[in-house]
């Protein structure tokens, strides 16, 4: 059997496998398919208008003064850089983290076929966000060149829907062989598991460093520079956006397919070296993969505690064991520690990414509000939905919570131990978005310091609240690795919608509000976030009653 | 023929030191029982047998073949029954049993022989269209059997094998473990149902904290010393340090 007969097999039953999980999930849940089709359709509409109004508003600005190229070279890194972003968590439990990993390992199986089918899945799943930055934007951009006359042709479509399959590769090659070399660093660490954070620590800060040097350009100075048709432009944006062309140079020949420059050969050359990029990663994983997942079938074997570490007796309370064995479960699951890490930093980087986006053209307007409303937009959004700890708090515990079942404790001891760690991370959340909002905005309200972080407490305690209820009513316990349950799931899919609701709602007041008269300085800011808190007050109060109002009724009806 | 010279496996997270110097030839024609009690090395030997784990000195050969330098082709000769239960829980057993014989190049006319004859055998003829997920904890353990069994393997490794099984199907398998060996196989299995390990093996090494601790002809041990059984040779040879 050649390696892409292996490849194709394997890649077929690993879809398979994941799709028959689906409609097993599907079929539970007949009555409510349509809902969640609608609330899906909804929350991708909403989030699809909101990146093709952005893209039009900066598009036609920036095409008037000849830089529609470099705004390009940002979409396409700004779809890189969420791929790699998230991408991060898909990879790691699709190549490394993954349960089936110890079948392969002892199956004639050429490493390269395992690797590039785990590959393929963990591009499959990362399609959606390369879709999701580059459709609505590149599509704007298009049509908006058919009425303003940019001077693209109309191959700018194909070259489009191109650079949505083509986009997630280069940063998804980058985490895999990134991750390789960490593998081995964490075989040699005494505590595996908690390696596995560093690991997983390392990749995010790096890529962190990434985007903060690039899109936040920390050496751009501050000032504008007029552009041959003379309008203002901040030099901080031009700085950026050379900034990016230089370090994604890569993307060279695709810009250069969408200006219709040569395009057929920009084309040509882009595909020719990717596919050297990725026969070259391949010969990395011949080297490679087969030793990083024996270092990591060997997590059994070496779990072995030092003599006098065994020894030691743990007398906790009730209450205080479960927390534990919470912290203990997200510490010793690095996918899940990812996501965990993914969602506080997250927070303060989109809070910089809407503050340098909206500061652009923003100095005619009275008062910082549009900046501001962005900004607790993205810390609610940021910090309600990306919070999974609580929407799979069941989920996670697979076919053990059978066991927790059998215990003689009740529901709600589980819930407390639950609730209270998905809110230590929302805290962390909530202390991040207060320390940083000056930071971001450059506004030093009080109102807003104290504002905003009580808006990502409660927002994000009604989600870990709900989030709960859901996946207790109706948990998913057969799983083969924890990206199936944070990723592409409806469990995530409701409070994300309220979130978006709420959060769309909180930036559209603030914008309203940036165009009256009535009210100025401090006491706009106080009765903005004083308005924006009553609701999620109020739905807090609401979600905690009913998820404690029978839990132990619902604990009964899972059956396995 | 399993040839396994001095291996040592360390993990490197802890130094620990799970198997030390073992050296064991399995010849063909041979059922050879590995026991020892929990912790003693067992399941990190057959993972060193199959690929699964890096061994840190030491040579594993299955027909000759050396594990470490041409792992592709050692596996291609092995069956294995793990001791943990078969992932793909979303597919049927019979997509996954398909799926091994893909792995394996299993003709076509070859597979839906085999297939039928070890689903009828396991009596799965019935289930094996349903979804892994839906099975008990002896199915699942079936489907594993019957995955390393269809490409008739040249030798067959089997970890804990009988756990969960039927008493039909626990005799099937150890039938078509003495077939394989009058066939001239190698058949290398763990187990703690000592019962078992005593009527069907011709061969038994006992291990414990790592080391290799007897290798015992049962033919022998039968004819010679019948008033010492298996149990008390195990209980023996293995029996914890004083206590504290």
């Amino acid at each position: 059997m050649s390696t892409f007969s292996q490849y194709k097999s394997l890649l077929g039953i690993i879809i398979r496998n994941s799709l028959s999980f689906r409609k097993a999930e599907k079929s539970r849940q007949k009555n409510k398919q349509v809902a969640i089709k609608i609330g899906i359709g909804l929350a991708i509409f909403m989030i699809a208008m909101y990146a093709a109004v952005m893209a039009g508003i900066l598009a036609d600005t920036l095409a008037q003064q000849g830089l529609l190229g470099d705004f390009l070279y940002t979409i396409l890194f700004g779809a890189q850089f969420i791929v790699l972003f998230f991408g991060a968590a898909a990879v790691m439990s699709y190549i490394f983290f993954s349960k089936d990993n110890a079948l392969l390992t002892s199956l004639p199986l050429n490493p390269k076929a395992v690797f590039m089918a785990k590959f393929t899945m963990a591009y499959l799943s990362e399609l959606l966000f390369s879709a999701l930055i580059l459709l609505p934007t590149l599509t704007t951009i298009g049509v908006l060149n058919f009425i303003r006359g940019y001077g693209l042709a109309w191959h700018f479509f194909l070259v489009e829907l191109l650079a949505v399959a083509l986009i997630p590769i280069i940063p998804l090659l980058i985490i895999s062989l990134i991750s390789m070399p960490l593998m081995y660093v964490i075989s040699y660490l005494k505590k595996r598991a908690v390696g596995n954070g560093i690991a997983m620590a390392v990749l995010y800060i790096g890529i962190m460093m990434v985007y903060l040097f690039v899109v936040l350009g920390f050496s751009s100075t501050t000032g504008s520079a007029a552009t041959p048709e003379g309008v203002l432009i901040p030099e901080s944006t031009l700085n950026t956006f050379a900034t990016i062309k230089k370090v994604t140079i890569f993307n060279y020949p695709l810009v250069e397919a969408f200006m219709n420059r040569s395009a057929a050969l920009n084309l040509l050359i882009y595909v020719a070296a990717l596919t050297v990029v990725l026969f070259a990663a391949l010969g990395l994983v011949s080297l490679f993969y087969r030793r990083a997942l024996n270092i990591l079938s060997e997590g059994q074997g070496s779990s072995r505690k030092s003599k006098k570490k065994t020894q030691t007796v743990e007398n906790n309370s009730l209450f205080r064991s479960f927390l534990l064995k919470e912290i203990r479960t997200l510490t010793h699951t690095p996918v899940l520690l990812m996501s965990t890490l993914s969602s506080i930093v997250l927070v303060p980087v989109m809070m910089f990414f809407m503050s340098f986006t909206m500061s652009m053209g923003a100095e005619e307007l009275p008062n910082d509000m549009m900046v501001i409303a962005s900004i607790t937009f993205v810390a609610y959004l940021m910090s309600a939905s990306t919070n999974q700890i609580a929407v799979i708090g069941f989920s996670r515990e697979g076919k053990n919570l059978f066991v927790l079942k059998s215990l003689p404790i009740s529901a709600k001891t589980i819930i407390d131990s639950k609730l209270l760690f998905a809110m230590c991370v929302t805290a962390i959340s909530a202390i991040t978005a207060g320390v940083m909002f000056p930071i971001a905005s450059k506004n030093t309200s009080i109102s807003a310091i104290i504002g905003l972080p009580l808006i990502v407490l409660f927002g994000g305690f009604n989600m870990n609240c709900t989030g709960l209820l859901n996946d207790l009513k109706n948990p998913n316990l057969t799983w083969n690795n924890v990206s199936e349950l944070t990723r592409n799931n409806k469990r995530v899919l409701k409070p994300m919608m309220l979130a978006l609701g709420l959060g769309f709602a909180y930036m559209f007041g603030g914008i309203f509000l940036a165009f009256q008269n009535a009210l100025k300085g401090e006491l706009l800011y106080f009765a903005y976030f004083g308005v924006c808190l009553l609701p999620l007050l109020i739905l807090s109060f609401v979600s905690y009653k009913r998820l404690y109002a029978s839990p132990d009724a619902l604990l009964e009806k899972l059956e396995g | 023929m399993i040839q396994i010279e001095n291996l040592t496996k360390i993990y490197a997270a802890n130094n620990f030191k799970a198997v030390d110097d073992l050296t064991l030839t399995i010849d063909d024609g041979e059922i050879f029982g590995f026991l020892g009690p929990n912790g003693a090395g067992k399941s990190t030997t057959i993972k060193c047998l199959t690929g699964i784990l890096n061994y840190t000195s030491g040579r594993v050969l299955i027909n000759g073949v050396d594990i470490k330098d041409a792992p592709l082709a050692a596996k291609k000769k092995i069956g294995y029954v793990p001791d943990e239960h078969i992932i793909y829980e979303g597919l049927t057993g019979l997509q996954y049993i398909n799926f091994i014989c893909n792995v394996f190049d299993v003709a076509p006319a070859k597979r839906k022989e085999r297939i039928d004859k070890y689903t009828v055998l396991f009596g799965m003829q019935d289930k094996i269209s349903e979804t892994i997920s839906s099975y008990s904890h002896g199915m699942k353990q079936k489907v594993s059997i019957i995955s390393a069994l269809v490409h008739e393997p040249e030798v067959f490794i089997l970890d804990e094998p009988m756990t969960g099984l039927d008493p039909q199907s626990s005799f099937q398998l150890k039938t078509i473990m003495t077939e394989y060996a009058k066939a001239g196989k190698t058949v290398f299995f763990s187990s703690h149902i000592l019962e078992v390990v005593e009527k069907l093996c011709t061969k038994v090494a006992i291990i414990n904290k790592g080391k290799l601790v007897t290798v015992c002809d049962m033919t022998e041990l039968k004819e010679k010393q019948s008033d010492i059984s298996l149990e008390k040779l195990f209980l023996d040879l293995t029996k914890p340090s004083e206590a504290l």
